[in-house]
């Protein structure tokens, strides 16, 4: 019964997310598909930061990477971002393949400043390289039309970026219960055990970093295509980065649906905060934020959807032993 | 021969600047050290260290070094106060440190917002008679207030080290580093001597703010961010469980920032930093001075 309850409220879920952009104007729709993307990118990040427990606060060089890969074959050699896409994950795929070489021999929070460092190092080699990535400045996707993925109205971006998270939660639904996936929450857990059962704790950590830097790379294409226009001031900052791993972490880490519900309260709470008072007290939206990441941490240390799942499934097992005394 | 003698003095201000970064990753280091738990606010109490030299100075009209006191004073009290909301309550439970990654990310969040709500981002400095009078030696100079800053730190990299060596407070908490549980059982207050510690740390981190402020010509709300990188890169450089280890780890950070400088150019130093740490860790991973990584 609980089974089909949650077929039945995700089917709900997925119907009214589909037919939002139906009644709701263009500003609502933008929420959305920023909320959408950041729930992709927390998504993409649970693959090492959760599942492998590698907390990484560079994500938003990977952001960088595939936003300028697929930009640049777009403007420079006119290469459709539908198909720039794969270059721009397998590129930022590169990069994280790299940054765990260098740094997953590191615990804790010592890979988490490495990975501050890469990210500094990428946002700085893009400023650095002028001649490709026309530094400061940074580029503007000047082409149009679907097949550039350029679209007229926000609600082609809403449904691609649904599309993506939706994606984001069937592969985290599937990896979880992968055999790789496993592996490396069993590494997670205790590498020596691990170790011992025959997984290469080196090499599993590498490939979830590589896997979550892909996805995260695609995520950057998407969102360059939405913004219209790339800089590394604009993509590659330590505040991205830090913001993926909270929402993930707030929403609840280790789970297809945590950073999905993260970012859904989180972005449209500090985007509407920042419509609010953004422009008479700047700050005080991000005031707020760092008082929810807090309080989550502190009060519910296993993030928003596990407290939830654990309210529900509390409540139904009331009822169930209300019903059972009544036919007693 | 002009810019042979150009760079020599480039590379002896970045030396300085390195000796400084030394102090500025010393708190952390002393945290980390202790209870391993990182201060992710750390750059954040660095850039209230600062505001709260510049305002002293600016205000009451004293002299920074006073201000430096009243900076340590003060964000020990705010180190203590950061510890009580965002470590003590995370810092025992399973998966308490990654907690207080995230616990102090929102405290640095929060500093760094009301900080552009108090003071604007505009960038401020104060005048002072430190920061205008040089030094000269071997044809190289440098201002009075960087000498001084390079000179506290290394005394209070010392201090530090004597503390933890000889002082019944500083065993206490080397004891509680080296082993939580036995330091409770030979009746060691292990939350007191944490709260300590915490504000001893940020306490330091807020006198470096100051020690920096009175050269820095950039005091704003997101100054920390700068410094903070610096910090950690030293911290690790230096590696786990030294405290002279971050001296030489932020002079050679500064050096290599200043051979950035004249190989890069200035606005793009920072990579040749960021590509020797990420080597370094590739080929060492303890850090330079740090005893080898044992295998949990």
């Amino acid at each position: 019964m609980k089974i089909t309850i949650k077929w039945i409220t995700m089917a709900i879920l997925l119907i009214l997310a589909l037919i939002l952009p139906l009644f709701a104007n263009e500003f609502i729709i933008s929420v959305f598909v920023q909320a959408y993307f950041w729930a992709f990118l927390a998504l993409s990040w649970d693959v090492i930061g959760g599942y492998g427990g590698q907390f990484s606060l560079g994500h938003a060089a990977f952001v960088g990477i595939g936003a300028y890969t697929s930009t640049i074959l777009l403007e420079s050699y006119g290469i459709s971002p539908w198909m720039g896409m794969w270059a721009a994950g397998i590129l930022a795929g590169i990069a994280g393949a790299f940054i765990g070489i260098t740094s997953l021999r590191l615990r804790g929070p010592f890979f988490a400043l490495a990975t501050i460092a890469f990210a500094e190092l990428v946002r700085l080699l893009l400023l650095y390289f002028k001649n490709v990535t026309r530094g400061p400045l940074g580029m503007l996707i000047t082409q149009t039309g679907p097949q550039n993925m350029i679209f007229e109205q926000q609600s082609y971006y809403y449904y691609l970026m649904l599309a993506s998270m939706i994606t984001g939660v069937i592969f985290l639904k599937w990896f979880e219960n992968s055999k790789f996936g496993i592996g490396l929450v069993a590494l997670r857990e205790d590498e020596e055990a691990a170790e011992s059962v025959g997984i290469n704790v080196y090499k599993t950590k590498i490939i979830g970093a590589t896997i979550s830097a892909f996805l995260t790379g695609i995520g950057g294409t998407i969102y360059a295509q939405w913004l219209h226009y790339v800089r590394p001031d604009v993509l590659v900052k330590l505040d991205y980065s830090t913001q993926i791993a909270a929402i993930d972490i707030v929403g609840g880490a280790s789970s297809p649906y945590g950073g999905v519900i993260g970012s859904l309260i989180l972005v449209p709470l500090s985007l509407y905060l920042n419509s609010i008072f953004g422009g008479m007290i700047a700050g005080l939206s991000l005031i707020l934020y760092g008082v929810v990441l807090l309080l989550v941490v502190v009060l519910l240390p296993s993030g928003i959807y596990e407290f939830l799942r654990r309210r529900i499934s509390d409540i139904m097992a009331k009822k169930m032993e209300k019903g059972g005394g009544k036919t007693a | 021969m002009f810019e042979f003698s150009a760079y020599v003095q480039i590379l002896t201000s970045y030396t300085i600047l390195g000796g400084v970064y030394g102090l500025t990753a010393l708190g952390l280091s002393l945290i980390w050290g202790v209870m391993k738990a990182v201060n992710w606010a750390h750059g954040d109490t660095l850039m209230v260290g600062m505001y709260t030299a510049y305002w002293t100075v600016t205000l009451l009209g004293i002299d920074p070094y006073i201000a430096a006191i009243v900076a340590f004073l003060l964000l020990g009290l705010v180190g203590m106060g950061i510890h009580l909301i965002a470590i003590e309550p995370v810092i025992e439970k399973p998966g308490g440190h990654e907690a207080t990654l995230l616990t102090t990310l929102g405290i640095s969040v929060i500093l760094e917002s009301v900080a552009l709500i108090l003071w604007s981002p505009n960038p401020r400095s104060f005048q002072n008679v430190y920061k205008s009078t040089y030094l000269q030696f071997f044809g190289m100079r440098t201002s009075v207030a960087e000498a001084i800053a390079f000179t506290v730190s290394i005394v209070s990299i010392i201090a530090v080290d004597q503390l933890l060596k000889r002082v019944k407070f500083g065993k206490a908490i080397r004891a509680v580093s080296q082993n939580p549980i036995g330091a409770r059982v030979v009746g060691i207050n292990v939350p007191r001597i944490r709260l300590f510690t915490f504000g001893l740390g940020v306490a330091l981190a807020g006198m470096a703010g100051a020690l920096v402020a009175t050269f820095y010509p950039n005091i704003r709300p997101l100054a920390g961010y700068i410094w903070d990188i610096a910090s950690y890169v030293v911290v690790i450089f230096a590696g786990l469980g030294t405290i002279y280890g971050v001296i030489f780890a932020g002079i050679i950070i500064g050096i290599t920032e200043g051979l950035g400088a004249i190989f890069l150019t200035n606005a793009y130093r920072h990579i040749l930093v960021y590509i020797v740490f990420l080597l370094v860790l590739l080929l060492r991973p303890q850090g330079l001075f740090g005893k080898a990584l044992r295998r949990v």
